[in-house]
């Protein structure tokens, strides 16, 4: 079936199998490898992208129901390879190790930061960061880059 | 990990949803948030194959007071519920039971129909409608009916819901300012399945308690004894005797997570917990 969304400001038409998952359209067809596919089952929360300003997760959708959406990947954030303010208290507080994970969770911060939602304590942060998987960080310098950047 | 192959329909409106699912019966699936069908089908547990996308239905979505009851349309974010006023307002229980579904990312998914259409023992918003007496509406092309909450979930993921039906709201009566709501659950993780979770309201005069324990069997219980009880006895002197005898009742399920001895035990703990937070 035909597919016509934006991505990341880009008009993509695209003759789709309704069984693709929009994950696998987002890695494979467009090649934007920065969105990460963990479980597939929507525990982990790597694949976590930005659909009409909410955060989802990619491998819980198919392409197929992005028709006339807006998707943004987490190539949206740096803008001429200068990152963005969020990408930086990521950075600062060392708040990734191995990498996995950040993508997901960068986009679901984003998508806080958007609607107004963004955690207002650290009890918050680590409610929030609870649908996203680490293996690495103990999420402690999440919850830092969280409180340290603010609303 | 990856779905087996189905045709998707994407209707324009609740007629078009009703005429295709009545075309493709048992073989379609309906598909609103999609945070349980989904990973079902890329376990390839769940092969339909037909799928009807009611995301594009916009008649579903929507919460709104009328007289009496509140309707929350279907296809309703859930994370949408959670900042309504009105259902912060008008069903407190349900806003707190919001907070223990899923994560923020799947709540922005994730719809209230469909949870309750899913029937997951462990469901909250099960458990919320069940102890708030609620009803849902379910449609065909030809007919529109209300089903009561305790008729409508017949065991694990199994509904009242004829294969011909969509769930298009659920009714919830108003809870009058001053209700008092207790909604805890335990799970290993916050946002995992409940191994318990309790429910419970106390009207404002405090002459009506309401009370339901979910994740502990099949369906969501509603306590009638404590209810009962709580018009007769001296809480929380009876408490223990009312909480114990309820439980005794009780077909408790046994899985991975928890046994049935152990669920029992943690359900009378959840339980008192809950009441003594809405009368002390």
């Amino acid at each position: 079936m035909m597919l016509r969304c934006k991505v990341n400001g880009e008009q993509v038409e695209a003759d789709i199998a309704p069984r693709l998952l929009l994950v696998d359209f987002i890695r494979h067809e467009l090649k934007l490898t920065g969105t990460h596919a963990g479980c597939e089952s929507g525990i982990c929360g790597s694949c976590t992208i930005i659909v009409d300003g909410a955060p989802v997760r990619s491998c819980l959708m198919f392409a197929a129901q992005t028709d006339g959406s807006e998707v943004r990947t987490v190539e949206s954030l740096a803008s001429d390879n200068v990152l963005s303010a969020l990408q930086l208290a990521f950075s600062r507080h060392h708040a990734l190790q191995c990498g996995f994970c950040t993508p997901g969770i960068l986009m679901t911060l984003q998508a806080l930061r958007e609607r107004d939602a963004w955690p207002r304590s650290e009890k918050e942060a680590r409610e929030l960061l609870s649908g996203n998987l680490c293996r690495c960080t103990g999420y402690q310098g999440m919850v830092d880059a969280i409180i340290g950047l603010g609303p | 990990m990856k779905p087996a192959a189905f045709t998707m329909h994407r209707p324009r409106d609740l007629d078009d949803a009703l005429e295709l699912l009545a075309q493709h019966g048992t073989e379609a699936r309906l598909i609103a948030g999609g945070q349980s069908l989904v990973p079902m089908m890329n376990l390839r547990l769940a092969t339909p194959s037909v799928l009807i996308d009611l995301n594009t239905v916009d008649a579903l979505a929507g919460i709104r007071r009328d007289g009496d009851v509140l309707r929350i349309g279907a296809c309703t974010r859930q994370q949408t519920a959670l900042e309504s006023d009105l259902v912060h307002r008008h069903a407190p229980l349900l806003s707190a039971a919001l907070r223990h579904v899923g994560h923020y990312a799947t709540r922005c998914r994730g719809t209230i129909g469909g949870s309750l259409a899913n029937a997951d023992p462990a469901s909250e918003l099960v458990l919320a409608a069940m102890t708030l007496r609620a009803t849902v509406t379910l449609r065909n092309r030809t007919t529109v009916r209300s089903v009561a909450a305790s008729e409508f979930f017949l065991d694990t993921m199994t509904t009242a819901l004829n294969p011909d039906e969509i769930l298009s709201e659920i009714v919830v009566p108003l809870a009058p300012d001053g209700t008092k709501v207790s909604f805890r659950e335990h799970a290993r993780r916050h946002g995992d399945f409940a191994i318990v979770a309790a429910a419970v309201q106390l009207s404002p005069k405090g002459n009506r308690l309401s009370v339901g324990l979910g994740a502990i069997s099949t369906v969501p219980v509603v306590c009638q004894r404590i209810e009962d009880g709580f018009q007769t006895e001296d809480l929380p002197a009876a408490l223990d005797t009312l909480i114990t005898a309820e439980i005794a009742g009780i077909d408790c399920l046994s899985d991975l997570r928890a046994s049935a001895s152990y669920r029992s035990k943690l359900a009378a703990v959840c339980l008192a917990d809950c009441v003594k937070e809405v009368i002390l």
